[in-house]
């Protein structure tokens, strides 16, 4: 027992000690006596001695307890002694005994004894609501409604019930003198109550100063959702989140306000349970509870170094009391949704006699339809299953699963296994202790997309191959790759060889935690955890021989392990002083640590294609297989500081230091504060006359994060690459290895600091029917982090990793949860829209940067530039002015007039970034159907659709889509293609508009209820159907708007190039609770 | 007291795994190569040190066959008359039809590489007195230097033919941090130097490098000895802003002395031995070394070994070592007809089979398809690549002795390689002019050096860009029409865009 419990405990020991000698004393008294006390500003202890007077009974208290006590206003007329003794003791923590003629004012735990209650919960249609979670106040002691939404518990006699199930209000009632309850739980309109997680801690949602998003996790297990990530999209103001390919696991990208990093990340940090993680692959998004994102810097701030680009909080299931078991199976089909159509073996002939006659002989016939050969239909099979139980004492959740996605294109596929675990224990009454346990096995395999159809790339070779073309040769039974002379990827041969190629990802997260409760006020909270990841990437490519190819096999296999600890320590000192003076004080420690390593092999020349693995090699690779191995650490503290005043007036400060082992070690350390404010207008006398406004709060707040992420492990120093030199040369038996360097050294290479100011307005209205969020913010990114490049030849390697320029991001979002319409049908929307505009302030070096090579039509012309004063990822290229009637070319603008199409008539010609992104979801429910339609989009946004210089280029003798039957074919013809063989540059020819407006999910599912399933023990059967990106809405011609070649990356966006489309998926599944 | 316990065991943890200090576990860096003294960084902390860089200089030309061999080919072949863009497109096909723009990549990539290859250089030069390995020796010290400058040297005298004003650069540039960043921008971002200013730079650093390099090694000819740099000598003293024709004869006649001669089989230089000798090239028959390395005639090779071999032959024809290897009728460079006609008004020029090759493709573009002309002058993956060899310099002493009116002891000269490649002595009438001396001087280099990177520097050199140009598009049907006229300001080509994009303080040249 700790040193604040002992100290109790004596004062308890006092208190009998007092009221045993006071019971020798005093034997007199008269129990039936009415009080009367009529006086302001009294005190608690003058209220007792007054009754003490009156009553002529000795009252025994502790004076030092009470003298704390606030004043009272008393109007008490001749009431009978425990009215007045209740009244006076009201919130005070204390309660009273009567015995004999004494008093005794003793802390309220001691008052009573326990009795057994017992109830039933309800919903307001009289349904019984089933495991809803009854827990005595103050307690861990608690239980459950069964099937009929009974419950019985055994509590002390004054206790406070505290009544909560998802999706209903809370409510507190207290059992004193009943011990029967019909309790009616209403449906929770207003969520101001609910605890936020925030960084390292919670906070009631009223009192959140800053930008959190909280993402609605209500529809979560009705929608075909893999990811986590998915689950956010469109879901939350002012973070914008695509999925670049449509590959199956493909990773998403994840964008809080604006690209805030040049070149370093621009993920956000997720922090799962507690522990920071790079992604989120490893997650079951069934095993999530509660996400939330920290927007602003002032929330984000507390986790200081890395929360530059916001944080992603996510809190899986937890264990909780009572049994529970439930399933969610999904099975889902998906189809390309928008082909690409290609000309016809007729077509094809015509077009190539224009670019060079007579390749394609007469009569040719179609022979392969690429298309159907290539893409297939896609399965999904997705299986989780949960279980938890518990009681007071100790409680466990376990969940495992199984996901299979096939990508419409047959190699791609993602696997996932996934098992969590977590265990609570409460070991003493101050000390509980819980284990995580993550472990989750993936394995993925794509195709090559992205590219042209010469280099690998499928998706553009399906519209490139022609259809005369057979997909063997029929003589030799080879695959063929030369069609009319044209080097073509045949992807049936790429999908046939990709199949051998798996990457597997397993990753154990174990984490182990205590919190220790020195006194209710003061906690810490310390956590262990291992993260620790394997990677296996394996390949191999089939020997091939015949007379136009000696292919002798490859094969690699890579193996990475990263092991990752972190350890944290938080100690909060949470008060309330006087009712309204709520003080809450944080400070804590974190250890990051981690070790990589890795090692690879590639061979080649394999005798067949029986064996794959490298034994079977016949040459190792002597430059290409070794191993390496490299480290980093992370060390902080921060703390936080906050205070309300009765909910109204609300303060929070943070305060985080970060030491890097990445920056250089004068400059390692930064310190990244933050603070702000609310002031909550609806408590104001002046508001209340305003009945339509429940509550309104205005925020602001100020604060500054860093970002180090991106730059390798040892950035700041000059390093060396390896070079092997060819020992079986002769003379070179014994030679070494070479060294030269990599890199330009960055003496003073430090943190990349964002500093964001943020205002906002959070509103109920209504009677709680609207809730209004809306930011407005102002993100300033000094010391950007880039990979810089100089002119080469003032050093060896032109490059150089440094603090090298400055960012804008300021924008705008709004969101709106509405209930339409409530009762037995129910309408819910909720909407958000985010503006951002983002600039390029200043670089210091290098003024200009470009980026995106596409086609081989632009011939390595880099089509995204980027320079100060201007928002990233702009196209560049020429002005087309349309087809030139006469000649059939497609007509530049010579800028300059100097008579010359040259790169100085180049300018900017696309803008990828968005004027707004939107969600809207709408549900609707009745008697147990629910229907949910979710439809997200973006405005103004360019897409250069690079994979036209493929489809529609006519610059060799590769088969092209049914948009070229336009091309110009005479003089005199006006038409928007022109003709075959024209001079392609990159230009506005190329760059489209790229708003789309997409219904994501519509969503159709029934929960069965009857006798009969109760019987079955069955508390939810709810099957469902899915229809996924169903429709989309836009002017774009490509596959898909949404694709971005480049993925993940800061400075290259909206880039359309032979990428993996996204289908149309129909997904049904059954979500089962017994 | 349990929480003190908690507490300090927490602290004592904390305290233990403090330490932010990594050093790197897989890689060479400052940590284990920097040797820093009165705040100096030195480069090179010993001599293992000096001597590996020794070796990453002299490993730059087989490591950098775009910039030194591939793209040379396409500027001096493909934008003269003797061959055409071997695959047309955007970048290939502006050298063939002179419409090159600073946009193209090609050219960037040529540019970047050679500055690239100035700073490995400089490095060394730079560096290599403040070694503190004592155990380098003053000898060495200066040995290893003049071979960095005579590498210098051969960069800048190809960067100055292609572009004319090119930045010159002599020094490492310093450590950029936000202190230093104002001092060490205007190294990192110079302006171009005139023309004159970078040869004179190139003559110095060769006759630096001429004191102190290492004789010529028969058995090497990778090394950056004495006769490169006396090759070198010749050719910039017959270039125009330090033209000196006694220097080019002196270094010339200083190479013969050197050993140098005309092998006396053409094929030598160029020939592979294939598995079974007494059988043609053939995918059963492939080709398994080469048939000579360092022979008598080479003065600086790259050189390609079994298991390390070079990659750019497929770009050409046939690897004769790996028949079937992305052979198509699309190649970099293919040899004109001009070219072709060249050889056939010479008949029985044994030259012209070791130059141009002719294989059966599925293609026909610039030729047909079932006799289609390939570049033959590499024809395997184990072909040294000669970047410099004595023919050339020999030449160019003719050269030298018809501008100085010696026409008949130029004719001699000529009449050596022409022999040499089965031919017979070139016509008394020959040297009867300097106009006819200099076309048959002309021809011959033409003949003798086709395909090796020599052509449209030859051109330029003798001011005939405009004269055979601006005439082979009517002569030759298989090139594609003309797009701008050759000029005087075609001599030069574009400094790349990007380039320019990237250091503001660079200039175009006039008509781009």
């Amino acid at each position: 027992m700790n040193f604040f419990y002992m100290k109790k405990a004596k004062i308890q020991l006092f208190i009998f000690f007092f009221c045993f000698i006071a019971s020798q004393t005093f034997l007199f008294a008269q129990n039936n006596v009415s009080i009367t006390i009529k006086q302001n500003n009294i005190s608690v202890i003058e209220a007792l001695q007054a009754i003490e007077k009156q009553s002529k009974m000795f009252v025994a208290y502790n004076e030092s307890q009470l003298k704390s006590q606030k004043n009272l206003d008393l109007n008490i007329d001749n009431q009978p002694i425990e009215n007045v003794l209740t009244q006076i003791l009201a919130g005070t923590g204390f309660s009273y005994q009567l015995k004999d003629n004494y008093i005794v004012i003793v802390p309220e735990r001691q008052a009573s004894t326990q009795k057994r209650i017992t109830g039933t919960i309800t919903d307001e249609n009289n349904e019984p609501v089933i495991g809803a979670n009854i827990l005595e106040k103050g307690t861990t002691n608690g239980t459950i409604t069964d099937m009929d939404g009974n419950f019985t518990l055994s509590v002390e006699n004054n206790s406070v019930l505290h009544i909560s199930y998802i999706g209903y209000l809370t409510q507190e009632i207290n059992t004193a003198g009943r011990n029967t309850f019909n309790i009616v739980l209403k449906e929770d309109l207003k969520t101001l109550e609910e605890l936020v997680v925030i960084g390292y801690g919670t906070v009631r949602r009223g009192d959140i100063t800053t930008a959190v998003s909280s993402v609605s996790l209500k529809d979560l297990d009705e929608r075909p959702i893999t990811s986590a990530a998915q689950a956010i999209q469109g879901k939350a103001a002012g973070v914008n989140v695509y999925q670049p390919s449509g590959a199956p696991g493909g990773e998403m990208v994840i964008r809080v306000r604006g690209t805030t990093s040049f070149n370093g990340s621009n993920e956000p940090l997720y922090v799962v349970d507690g522990i920071p993680v790079d992604n989120l692959n490893f997650l079951s998004p069934m095993d999530i509870a509660d996400m939330q994102i920290l927007k602003d810097a002032s929330s984000a701030a507390i986790y200081g170094s890395r929360a530059a680009n916001g944080v992603v909080l996510i809190t899986t299931k937890q264990a909780s009391a009572g049994a529970k078991i439930a399933a969610n199976v999904q099975f889902g089909t998906s189809r390309v949704s928008n082909p690409i159509q290609s000309l016809n073996a007729a077509q094809y002939k015509a077009l190539i006699d224009e670019i060079r006659p007579g390749t394609v002989p007469e009569g040719t016939i179609d022979q392969t339809d690429w298309f159907k050969e290539v893409y297939g239909t896609g399965i999904t099979q997705n299986y989780q299953l949960q279980v938890s139980d518990g009681n007071d004492k100790l409680h466990y959740f376990v969940s495992g699963g199984y996901l299979d996605e096939k990508g419409i294109l047959s190699s791609a596929f993602f696997r996932r296994f996934n098992l969590r675990s977590n265990v609570e224990s409460q070991v003493r009454k101050w000390l509980r202790f819980g284990l995580n346990l993550s472990y989750s096995d993936n394995t993925s395999n794509n195709v090559t997309t992205g590219q042209g159809s010469n280099r690998g790339g499928v998706v553009l070779a399906v519209v490139n191959l022609p259809t005369a073309a057979t997909i063997r040769n029929e003589e030799t039974g080879l695959y063929n790759r030369l069609f009319f002379g044209q080097n073509i990827t045949n992807p049936i041969e790429e999908i046939e060889n990709g199949k051998n190629n798996k990457n597997n990802e397993n990753r154990l997260i174990a984490s182990g935690n205590t919190t220790i409760t020195f006194i209710p006020e003061l906690v810490l909270k310390t956590s262990f955890t291992l993260d620790r990841r394997n990677g296996k990437e394996t390949g191999f490519t089939p020997p091939s021989h015949g007379a136009d190819r000696d292919d002798w096999g490859t094969a690699w296999d890579n193996r990475t392990m990263n092991t990752l600890l972190v350890f944290d320590n938080v100690l909060t000192y949470k008060k309330t002083f006087a009712e309204k003076h709520n003080f809450e004080g944080m400070g804590g420690t974190s250890w990051t640590d981690s070790k990589w390593s890795r090692s690879y092999i590639n061979g080649s020349h394999f005798k067949d294609g029986h064996i794959q693995t490298l034994n079977a090699a016949n040459k190792i690779a002597w430059d290409n297989t070794g191993s390496q191995a490299s480290e980093w650490a992370i060390m902080s503290g921060f703390g936080r500081f906050s205070y309300n005043y009765d909910s109204r007036y609300l303060f929070t400060f943070n305060m985080r230091g970060d030491g890097s082992s990445k920056l250089h070690p004068d400059h390692r350390w930064g310190y990244f504060p933050s603070f702000s404010g609310a002031w909550r207008l609806s408590s104001e006398d002046f508001m209340k006359g305003l009945a339509w406004v429940d509550d309104l709060k205005v925020r602001g707040g100020w604060g500054q994060t860093g970002n180090q992420s991106g730059v390798g492990d040892y950035a700041y120093l000059q390093r060396y690459t390896i070079s092997r030199e060819p020992w079986f040369e002769t003379g070179k038996a014994n030679a070494l290895p070479r060294i030269n360097p990599e890199n330009l050294r960055t003496a003073d290479l430090t943190w990349e600091t964002t500093s964001q100011t943020n205002i906002g307005l959070d509103a109920t209205l209504l009677k709680n029917r609207i809730t209004i969020g809306m930011d407005y913010y102002y993100k300033h990114t000094a010391d950007m982090l880039m990979y810089v490049t100089v002119p080469t030849g003032s050093a060896e390697i032109p490059s150089i990793v440094r603090n090298e320029g400055v960012m804008t991001n300021r924008g705008f979002e709004f969101s709106v949860n509405s209930h339409n319409m409530t009762g037995a049908f129910i309408w819910d929307t909720d909407f958000n829209i985010s503006f951002n505009r983002n600039n390029l302030k200043s670089l210091e070096l290098q003024k200009i940067y470009k980026a995106a090579q596409t086609t081989d039509a632009f011939h390595q012309t880099l089509v995204v530039r980027n320079q100060p004063g201007r928002p990233l990822g702009g196209f560049w290229g020429y002005i087309s002015d349309g087809v030139d009637p006469e000649t059939g070319e497609l007509m530049y603008r010579d800028l300059n007039e100097d008579g010359r199409i040259s790169p100085s008539d180049q300018t900017y010609i696309g803008d990828p970034n968005p004027l707004f992104t939107y969600g809207l979801t709408n549900a609707f429910s009745y008697k147990g159907f629910r229907l949910n339609i979710f439809i997200q989009g973006s405005q103004g946004n360019d897409i250069f659709n690079a994979s036209k210089g493929d489809t529609q280029g006519m610059f060799d003798l590769k088969n092209q889509s049914v948009e070229v039957l336009r091309r110009w074919r005479t003089p005199g013809q006006i038409t928007d293609v022109p003709k075959a063989g024209f001079n392609l540059q990159p230009s506005t020819y190329f760059v489209e508009d790229g708003s789309y407006l997409r219904v994501k999910d519509i969503t159709l599912s029934y929960s069965f209820k009857g006798t009969l399933l109760e019987r079955a023990g069955i508390s939810r059967l709810q099957p469902y159907v899915t229809a996924n990106n169903l429709l989309t809405f836009t002017k774009y011609k490509g596959m898909d708007p949404e694709v971005n070649q480049w993925g993940n990356n800061g400075a290259v966006q909206g880039i359309d190039w032979g990428t993996y489309p996204h289908s149309k998926t129909f997904v049904f599944g059954v979500n089962l609770e017994f | 007291m349990k929480t003190k316990y908690i507490l300090s065991i927490l602290f004592a943890c904390l305290l233990a795994s403090c330490s932010l200090d990594y050093d790197p576990v897989g890689i060479y860096s400052d940590v284990t190569e920097g040797v820093e003294t009165d705040s100096v960084r030195i480069a090179f902390k010993d001599k293992a040190a000096v001597l590996s860089h020794r070796q990453t200089l002299l490993n730059l030309f087989k490591n950098g066959q775009e910039h030194w061999y591939v793209d040379m080919l396409l500027l001096s072949e493909s934008h003269s008359d003797n061959a055409y863009a071997g695959a047309p497109n955007a970048e290939t096909t502006p050298f063939e039809v002179n419409s090159i723009e600073g946009s193209n990549t090609n050219m960037k990539r040529d540019w970047n590489g050679h500055m690239a290859n100035i700073a490995h250089a400089n490095r060394m030069i730079v560096n290599i007195d403040k070694v503190p390995d004592p155990s380098l020796t003053e000898a060495e010290r200066i040995q290893y230097k003049a071979e960095a400058k005579i590498l210098r040297a051969m960069i800048y005298f190809d960067m100055v033919r292609i572009w004319g004003n090119v930045p010159l650069i002599t020094t490492i540039a310093g450590d950029i941090t936000s202190e230093t960043i104002a001092e060490v921008y205007p190294a990192y971002f110079p302006p171009q130097t005139d023309a004159l200013t970078i040869y004179t730079q190139i003559e110095e650093d060769l006759l630096e490098g001429l004191q102190y390099a290492p004789n010529n090694n028969p058995e090497d000819k990778a090394q950056f000895s004495k006769s490169v740099a006396r090759a070198l000598l010749a050719k910039v003293y017959a270039e125009k802003p330090l033209r000196d024709y006694d220097k080019v004869i002196k270094y010339a006649d200083e190479l013969a002395a050197d050993g140098f001669a005309l092998v006396d089989d053409f094929s030598d230089l160029f020939e592979v031995v294939l598995t079974d000798p007494n059988l043609p090239p053939s995918q059963q028959n492939p080709a398994i070394e080469a048939k000579a390395r360092n022979t008598k005639e080479s003065i600086f090779e790259a050189q390609f070994f079994p298991g390390n071999t070079n990659w750019a032959t497929w770009m050409f024809g046939r690897k004769l070592d790996d028949w079937t290897f992305y052979f198509t009728w699309a190649k970099w460079i293919t040899p004109s007809r001009d070219l072709i006609r060249a050889f056939n008004s010479e008949q029985g020029d044994k030259r012209y089979d070791q130059t141009v090759v002719f294989y059966e493709c599925e293609w026909s573009i610039y030729y047909p398809m079932n006799n289609y002309a390939f570049m033959y002058k590499c024809r395997s993956a184990y072909n040294s690549i000669i970047k410099m060899r004595y023919a050339d310099i020999l030449l160019l002493k003719a050269e030298a002795l018809i501008q100085k009116g010696d026409y008949g002891g130029a004719a001699q000269i000529i009449n050596q390689t022409r022999r040499r490649a089965g031919l017979s002595n070139l016509p008394a009438s020959a040297s009867a002019s300097k106009e006819s001396i200099l076309n048959a001087y002309l021809k011959e280099r033409r003949l003798e050096l086709a395909l090796e990177g020599q052509r449209w520097f030859d051109l330029v050199r003798l001011d005939k860009v405009e004269e055979v140009m601006n005439a082979v598009f009517d002569k030759d049907e298989g090139r594609p029409a003309q797009v701008y006229p050759y000029t005087s300001l075609s001599y030069l080509l574009p400094i790349p865009q990007d380039v320019m994009d990237q250091n503001p303080n660079l200039v175009q040249n006039p008509g781009y």
